[in-house]
């Protein structure tokens, strides 16, 4: 089960061309892929690279030049199965006009989702997305951050089995980013797959066991990131409680042996873990009184 | 059965969010104050008598309602889709198990029910209107002998079966193609005469007393004369029993009631009676001809009783809510594939032909009867004659014309001001007649709508 591919790009390719064709621009060329049940796959790439482009063909939103492309076994344009899919669009693109409840029950009815059943998700999405407070508010008066969360809830209304999130941490600030990583990894553990896309390489790694790296439109590396991160040329030993004699002697043996030292400093943690572990300590000192309660807490 | 059901309930939800969208934009709720603030511009007219009142209300209420119409269909129907995608709402929505003509049709019938919620909100405003002046007349001043108030009450008409009788008759020859057979009576003989045959008549569905009308071209005895003395016999063609009704000064072109009614007894067992219309004097002369401004036949014409005012200007609503439906839907279905500008310049000149349609028809038939003209001169060997165009952008322009023309339905079937400014019930078979050509290009507007947003990539 765990093998069965969910999304399978066989030489997809999208062009898009002017008017009368004098122009044409090449935004995927053969896109071969298979993203496998349970497992969270990564497009990354710069800007331009193919990422939307290939969530748009497997949503159907887009015909392809050539190739085809298969979701949970059926042509992305299959309205049925798009009943198991949840999606995420790169920015929030949301009707103003409609608060987050009318939002979600808008999108829980196109699911035709009974109306007690909508009633107690959406319920759960608001009070697990922190905007339960703001749902009757039109949500043109909603903060940036407020808008992906209420984007994020109508991904997840119909509970999908595969989830397309393109940048999901776009515009986000670093609590909420790395609530929505909690949020994939979570989405992992209940078996669920997810493909998402992003430029920002450390949140890829942080949640994606596989990734794709696009460029110009063309697949250029593909693969587990454990294996893509590996450098086997280079080892790195942790060592706890290690005085300078200790290190001393280590760096002996390691010369006798014929090992090159590169470098031997003290870990270093990276600025993410720095920023939440500071925020979480004024917090302990003093609880926010204002502004969007996601960020206080 | 659940696939039905399905498409139901997703085409609900878009509808219910287009009705949301609209009723929540500040244009709309302009657009409703503004039609409000036109539909009473006819308080402004100065001290008017109780049936001009009518008819300036009558035509002040019309004039506003397609205002409304058009404004809504165009500006807001037609930005409505291009917006979505412009913005990219539609990626969210289209990413679900939705197809994409169920979007269009959604959002197409959110309008239709904005639309038709509007029409009734300023029908029954109208109605508070028209009733509210009825009573300010009632009990106003008013100038001895004149009309008191204005009845508000619509008339079913009858036209009977036309038959051009017997001697001196005599065929007027037009130089249009309709007016080839116009028939006319005229010159001494006093014998001929226009017969109207009323058949399947239901005399439960008359007063005793069957009011008529005439209406003739009429010529008088010099050039500047524009009225006849006529003869109206009504005949039982079961008993032959006949009365005779003076028509004295029946003038060209306009309404006539002769002095008397008709009594009901003259309608046979069968459900039949004739009317025959002669000319009284040796002078002038009268044509049975097809009204130029409403298409109405003209002639002779019996009223059963009068029907409730407020149902005829429902039904006359119900017209102009399918010349609506129309334009939403040419619009809604060109917004599938064209941006929100372009949509927006199509809808104001589909509005624009469908306004002026009668126009548009007789010009091209001009054209073409200049063209056949020239022509024929060609042929019978009188040379090339100039026309003021050259004949090839003429054949350019009427083959383009009639394409226009051909590809709107004919918006005269649909125009209730007829009926309503001549006191008319609107005839049911009228109504369906003129929304049965209607939704077709409705339907055909919107099928198109629905393949091309099928087909369209949502970049």
């Amino acid at each position: 089960m765990a093998d069965e591919v969910v999304i399978r790009t066989e030489a997809l390719t999208k062009t898009y061309s002017s008017l009368f064709g004098r122009t044409k621009v090449h935004a995927l060329e053969n896109l071969s892929l298979e993203v496998r049940r349970g497992e969270v796959f990564g497009l990354i790439g710069p800007n331009g690279s193919g990422k939307t482009t290939t969530i748009k063909l497997l949503l159907g939103l887009l015909f392809p030049t050539s190739g085809r492309a298969e979701i949970l076994g059926r042509p992305p344009t299959h309205v049925e199965t798009k009943h198991k899919i949840g999606f995420l669009p790169e920015e929030s693109y949301l009707y103003g006009f409609l608060n987050a409840d009318e939002t979600l029950d808008f999108f829980g009815r196109i699911f035709n989702i009974p109306a007690a059943e909508r009633a107690r998700r959406i319920e759960s999405l608001l009070e697990k997305f922190e905007i339960a407070h703001a749902r009757r508010r039109a949500i043109r008066e909603y903060s940036k951050g407020m808008m992906r969360r209420v984007m994020f809830c109508q991904a997840l209304i119909n509970d999908p089995e595969v989830i397309i999130l393109d940048e999901p941490t776009s515009g986000l600030d670093p609590i909420s980013s790395r609530k929505i990583k909690d949020l994939i990894l979570d989405l992992k553990k209940q078996g669920k797959t997810v493909l998402l896309s992003s430029h920002l390489l450390a949140d890829m790694q942080d949640v994606c066991d596989r990734v794709a790296i696009l460029y110009q439109g063309v697949l250029r590396k593909i693969g587990a990131v454990r294996d893509l991160l590996v450098n086997k040329d280079l080892v790195t030993l942790v060592l706890g409680d290690a005085g300078p004699e200790i290190l001393g002697k280590v760096r002996e043996l390691l010369s006798r042996e014929g090992a090159r030292v590169v470098s031997c400093d003290n870990t270093q943690e990276n600025l993410e873990s720095v920023f939440l572990k500071t925020i979480r300590e004024s917090q302990a000192l003093k609880v926010g009184d204002g502004g969007d309660p996601s960020v206080s807490r | 059965m659940g696939e039905i059901r399905a498409f139901l309930a997703r085409f609900a939800a878009v509808a219910l969010l287009t009705i949301r969208e609209i009723t929540r934009r500040k244009f709309f709720i302009v657009l409703i104050l503004f039609t409000l603030g036109l539909l009473s511009v006819f308080a402004l007219a100065p001290g008017l008598d109780p049936n001009s009142t009518l008819r300036v209300m009558l035509t002040w209420i019309f004039r506003a309602t397609t205002i409304f119409l058009a404004i809504l269909a165009v500006f807001i129907a037609g930005t409505s889709l291009p917006l979505d995608i412009e913005r990219r709402q539609i990626y969210a929505l289209a990413s679900k198990p939705i197809a994409k003509p169920t979007i269009l049709l959604g959002k197409f019938g959110g309008f239709a029910v904005v639309l038709l919620l509007s029409l009734a909100g300023l029908g029954m405003i109208s109605i508070l209107m028209l009733r509210g002046a009825q009573l300010a007349f009632t009990f106003g001043d008013s100038k001895p002998g004149a009309p008191k108030s204005f009845p508000l009450e619509s008339w079913p008409r009858l036209a009977g079966e036309f038959v051009w009788t017997e001697a001196h008759k005599s065929e007027y020859q037009g130089t249009r193609p309709e007016e080839a057979r116009r028939f006319r009576l005229r010159g001494e003989s006093l014998e001929g005469r226009f017969r109207y045959r009323f058949s399947g008549l239901s005399p439960g569905r008359f007063n005793m007393n069957i009011p008529c009308r005439l209406k003739f071209t009429a010529s008088g005895e010099s050039m500047y004369d524009f009225s006849v003395n006529l003869r109206l016999v009504v005949i039982n063609p079961e008993t032959d029993a006949r009365q005779e009704i003076a028509c004295p000064q029946t003038l060209n072109n306009e309404w006539y009631r002769p002095p008397q009614d008709i009594p009901r007894t003259f309608i046979s067992s069968g459900g039949e009676l004739w009317l025959e219309v002669y000319r009284a004097e040796p002078v002038g002369a009268i044509v049975a001809d097809r009204d130029r401004i409403s298409r109405q036949q003209e002639g002779v014409f019996i009223y059963e009783a009068p029907e409730l005012f407020e149902l005829t200007l429902v039904k006359a609503l119900l017209m102009v809510f399918i010349e609506g439906l129309f334009l939403l839907a040419v619009v809604v279905a060109s917004s599938s594939i064209l941006s929100g500008p372009v949509t927006l310049f199509l809808g104001i000149s589909i509005f624009f032909v469908c306004s002026v349609y009668g126009f548009l028809s007789d010009s091209v038939r001009d054209v073409e009867q200049t063209l056949e003209y020239l022509e024929r001169s060609e042929h019978a060997g009188h040379g090339h004659r100039e026309a003021e165009l050259p004949s090839w952008l003429m054949r350019i322009s009427s083959a383009i014309s009639k394409g226009v023309l051909g590809a709107v339905p004919d918006f005269r079937s649909l125009d209730p001001t007829p009926y309503l400014l001549d006191d008319v019930a609107i005839p049911l078979r009228a109504l369906v007649g003129g929304m049965g050509s209607v939704i077709i290009h409705i339907v055909i507007s919107l099928a198109l709508g629905c393949l091309s947003i099928r087909l369209r990539d949502l970049t």
